[in-house]
């Protein structure tokens, strides 16, 4: 420990302008390189090509498993790669796979840790949800899509529809941001990863149980992305009472989280 | 001189515990900051509002010049070692460091101080393992390096040799005093000894309060420069008397016996130090004892930080 000195002249200060986002990127790094060396990306993976490439299997299922007399479903590629996408199984993917971003983290210590550099608590957050969304949305909603097109098309014989697939994909992504930042932003004020979870599932279960007594809020509720995507991938009409609903739940938990954040002590 | 660390009035109030009270301090840059006090005196608290983790209650606080807040500007002046350093255990030695590099601006010089701070921090050999796999005394040392590698204004440890084993408490006593003039180390211990090895200056807090803030040197000195510690052979029960007596001489006690040494405690007035040593020599020549010390008493900071305490609770 008596080696070589290292100099250690102070160094620049960063200007203000960045102080909002300031650390973002290392941030960002730090949390794809964890999803991507941990096993969380891998399992997400997994779960959802599993899940996709079932669903897009499912008339050939049902045709071997179905009573006589039952009305085969589609044979129709395209229609079958986006069968599974409209129920809630990703939003459970996510919030199963993001529920401890910020608590895990706070009881390791390293949350603090990571306090202490030069790093705004605001790109604390973001680096997270964006880090989540970015993998997540890869191997959660890109990949499973791709893997079903191709098994798609040796299924039916016939390739997808692939500019419906191709913007369903990319709407589809909608569906995850929401409920990685519900989970980011519940896990800024709440400290254990069970209370997050439930409060998550809350979100998911709460809207269709109010639907089914107040239509109204099946409209407007966020967690009725999927299908509002499904509708406009596929040119059907889509309530944009549901985009809107989306972009203000969106905007509050944003704010809400940074809000929340900004107060906690560690 | 000026300051890396100024604080006014610094006050943290937890719901039912008044944490830090009042805390003013400044640390004059390139100085080793020792920050005594026992458990629970507020030291952590008060390093963990500095690096921004806590938020006082009111006053304020400057690092370099820059105003502690919440956004974190701030912290591009610091390095914080924690009580007890936690990091990503996916993360190599090597990576961890760079992971706290790069949330300072990039420079081409970067990797090559990583591979210097492993080496100089002793963990060379372990820096391309995970850090699951360190042990305590590693993480310590980890925690230095990464505490050091942004090049960092001021370094804030929060006891940092308090769970290290005796060789690696040396290393990194060691290691801290290399620090000083490189930049500013600000640490907190309960071990006094520790502090009188490697501490230029040193505050000393007590139940959230600052009870004393000085240079190492002049804090003991204030405690010893008017006592004098007198050693003596062929005393008689007159000698007491005698010191009494002499010119600038308050008290004069018999303060132990062994043999034929007698030590005696010779409080002076203020400034008469010197004369009275003098005087004392000479009572020695006149009355045939054998002066076996005559010199300014020394404490330890041990003594001082006790009586520091002990004036603070009679004082309360």
């Amino acid at each position: 420990m008596t080696g070589e000195s290292v100099a250690l002249d102070p160094i620049a200060i960063p200007t203000r302008s960045r102080t909002p986002f300031l650390g973002f990127r290392n941030v960002f790094r730090k949390e794809a390189m964890e999803w991507l060396r941990g096993r969380g990306a891998l399992v997400v993976g997994i779960v959802s090509i599993g899940l996709a490439v079932f669903t897009t299997l499912l008339p050939f299922l049902q045709a071997a498993t179905a009573p006589a007399g039952t009305p085969p479903l589609s044979r129709d590629p395209t229609v079958n790669v986006l069968l599974g996408w409209n129920g809630q199984s990703t939003a459970i993917v996510a919030l199963l796979a993001t529920m401890g971003l910020i608590s895990t983290e706070r009881d390791r210590g390293t949350l603090a840790w990571s306090l202490t550099n030069p790093v705004s608590p605001t790109s604390i957050i973001a680096g997270k949800f964006a880090a989540a969304l970015l993998v997540f949305g890869a191997v959660g909603v890109v990949v499973p899509l791709a893997v079903s097109v191709v098994v798609a098309a040796f299924a039916y014989g016939a390739l997808p529809d692939l500019a419906v697939v191709g913007r369903f994909t990319v709407l589809y992504l909608m569906v995850p941001a929401f409920f990685i930042a519900v989970m980011v932003a519940v896990g800024t004020g709440v400290k254990a990863t069970a209370g997050i979870a439930a409060i998550g599932f809350l979100v998911l279960l709460a809207p269709p149980l109010l639907g089914a007594v107040l239509p109204v809020v099946n409209e407007i509720s966020p967690t009725s992305i999927a299908r509002w995507v499904s509708a406009t991938a596929t040119g059907q009409a889509a309530s944009t009472l549901t985009l809107v609903g989306w972009v203000l739940s969106m905007t509050a938990l944003a704010i809400g989280g940074k809000l929340v954040f900004d107060r906690q002590e560690f | 001189m000026t300051n890396a660390i100024s604080t006014r009035a610094l006050t943290k109030h937890y719901e039912g515990v008044q944490a830090l009270t009042d805390l003013t301090l400044d640390v004059p840059a390139g100085s080793v900051y020792g920050f005594l006090g026992p458990n629970g005196a507020g030291k952590t608290t008060a390093l963990k509002v500095l690096a921004g983790l806590a938020r006082a209650t009111s006053g304020s606080a400057t690092i370099n010049g820059i105003p502690v807040s919440a956004a974190g500007l701030h912290r591009s002046q610091l390095g914080y070692l924690a009580q007890d350093p936690r990091f990503y255990g996916w993360m190599t030695g090597r990576e961890t460091l760079r992971y706290v590099a790069r949330f300072r601006p990039s420079d081409s010089e970067r990797e090559q101080r990583i591979t210097k701070l492993l080496e100089r921090v002793g963990i060379a050999d372990a820096g391309d393992r995970p850090t699951s796999t360190y042990s305590g005394g590693m993480r310590q040392r980890l925690g230095i390096a990464q505490a050091l590698v942004g090049r960092p204004a001021v370094i804030l440890l929060d006891e940092p040799v308090s769970a290290l084993d005796p060789i690696g408490r040396k290393h990194v006593l060691e290691l801290m005093q290399e620090l000083k003039g490189e930049t500013t180390v600000f640490y907190s211990t309960h071990i006094l000894d520790d502090v009188q090895r490697v501490s230029d200056h040193v505050a000393i807090l007590d139940h959230g309060r600052l009870v004393k803030a000085a240079p190492t040197e002049v804090l003991l000195a204030s405690f010893t420069h008017n006592m004098l510690r007198v050693v003596v052979a062929g005393a008689t029960s007159e000698t007491e008397g005698a010191l009494r007596t002499l010119p600038g001489v308050t008290a004069a006690t018999l303060a132990s016996r062994e043999g034929d040494a007698s030590t005696y405690e010779v409080t002076t007035v203020e400034g008469a130090g010197a004369d009275v040593q003098r005087a004392i020599t000479r009572l020695a020549v006149d009355t045939g004892l054998t002066l076996i010390s005559n010199a300014a008493e020394t404490l330890d900071l041990e003594t001082v930080f006790l009586r520091l305490i002990d004036q603070k609770e009679v004082a309360a």
